[in-house]
C-alpha cells in the first residue's frame, strides 16, 4: 500500500484529505506543520507528501527546501496544496522544490 | 451531524477565540508582527476550511476579512479602530452563522444578504484608504 503524509495544520482539512485518500487506497500518516512532518518523515518510507503552505513554526515553502536537503526524503514527490490560485505562489512552490501545485481543497480528479 | 461539519465548527470557534486574543494583546503592542501573523492565520484557517462546505457567503467574508489582514501584516497599512469593528462585525457575523450550522447544518436564509453587506463594509472601508493613501503622495 501507497504511504502518504499529510501535512495540515487545519483539523478539518486534514480530515478531508485523509478520507479523499484512504478512498484512493493510501495509508495515510498526517502532521501538523513543517517540523512534525520532518520528524515523521525521516525514518518511514513515505511515497508522497501533500503539504499546505500556510502552516505555524515551520510552513510549507521551508519545509519543502529543507526536505531538498536530507538524503532520506529528497526524491519523495511533494504536492504543494493552498487558498492561493496566484502564479507567483506557485512559482515560489516549485522554487522550494515542489512537483506539484494544487489548489484547495484538492479534488479527486485532481488528484 | 457531519463529523466533518462538527470539526469545521469546533476549528472556526477556536480561530475566532484566537483572533478575539490576538486583538486584545495588539492593543498593548500595536503592530507586533508576530501577532499580526497569527491573525492572518485564524482567518486564513477558517477560509480555506470553508471551502470543503457549501457555504459561500461564511467563505466569502472572511476572504475579505483575511485580505485587509494580508496588507496589513505585509506594511501596507496600519491596523485601524476603523479595521478592528471591521474584524469584530465579521468575527460576531461569522459566530453567529457557526451557531446556525450547528443547530441546522446550513446557513440562514439571509446569508448571502449580510455577506454581501458586509464585504460593500469592506470596499466602502478601501476606497476611504486608496483616496487617503494618494491624498498623502
Amino acid at each position: 500500500m501507497k504511504k502518504i503524509l499529510i501535512v495540515d495544520d487545519a483539523v478539518t482539512v486534514r480530515m478531508y484529505h485523509r478520507q479523499l485518500m484512504e478512498s484512493m487506497g493510501f495509508e495515510v500518516t498526517e502532521a501538523e506543520n513543517g517540523i512534525e512532518a520532518l520528524e515523521k518523515g525521516i525514518g518511514e518510507d513515505f511515497d508522497l507528501f501533500l503539504v499546505d503552505v500556510n502552516m505555524p513554526k515551520k510552513d510549507g515553502y521551508r519545509l519543502v527546501e529543507e526536505m531538498r536537503q536530507v538524503p532520506e526524503l529528497q526524491a519523495i514527490p511533494v504536492m504543494m496544496i493552498s487558498t492561493e490560485e496566484d502564479d507567483l505562489d506557485k512559482q515560489k512552490a516549485y522554487m522550494a522544490g515542489a512537483n506539484f501545485y494544487i489548489v484547495k481543497p484538492a479534488k479527486p480528479d485532481e488528484l | 451531524m457531519d463529523p466533518m461539519l462538527e470539526s469545521f465548527i469546533q476549528e472556526s470557534r477556536e480561530n475566532l477565540e484566537a483572533a478575539g486574543h490576538c486583538f486584545l494583546e495588539l492593543e498593548k503592542k500595536p503592530g507586533d508582527v508576530e501577532l499580526l501573523n497569527d491573525l492572518f492565520r485564524s482567518m486564513h484557517t477558517i477560509k480555506g476550511s470553508s471551502g470543503l462546505f457549501d457555504i459561500p457567503a461564511l467563505t466569502r467574508v472572511v476572504h475579505a476579512a483575511e485580505d485587509v489582514l494580508d496588507i496589513v501584516r505585509s506594511g501596507g497599512m496600519e491596523l485601524t479602530p476603523e479595521h478592528i469593528d471591521l474584524f469584530l462585525d465579521c468575527m460576531d457575523q461569522v459566530g453567529a452563522w457557526l451557531d446556525d450550522l450547528e443547530t441546522s447544518a446550513s446557513l440562514p436564509k439571509d446569508a448571502e444578504a449580510k455577506g454581501q453587506a458586509s464585504l460593500r463594509s469592506h470596499e466602502r472601508f478601501w476606497d476611504i484608504q486608496v483616496h487617503q493613501n494618494r491624498f498623502d503622495l
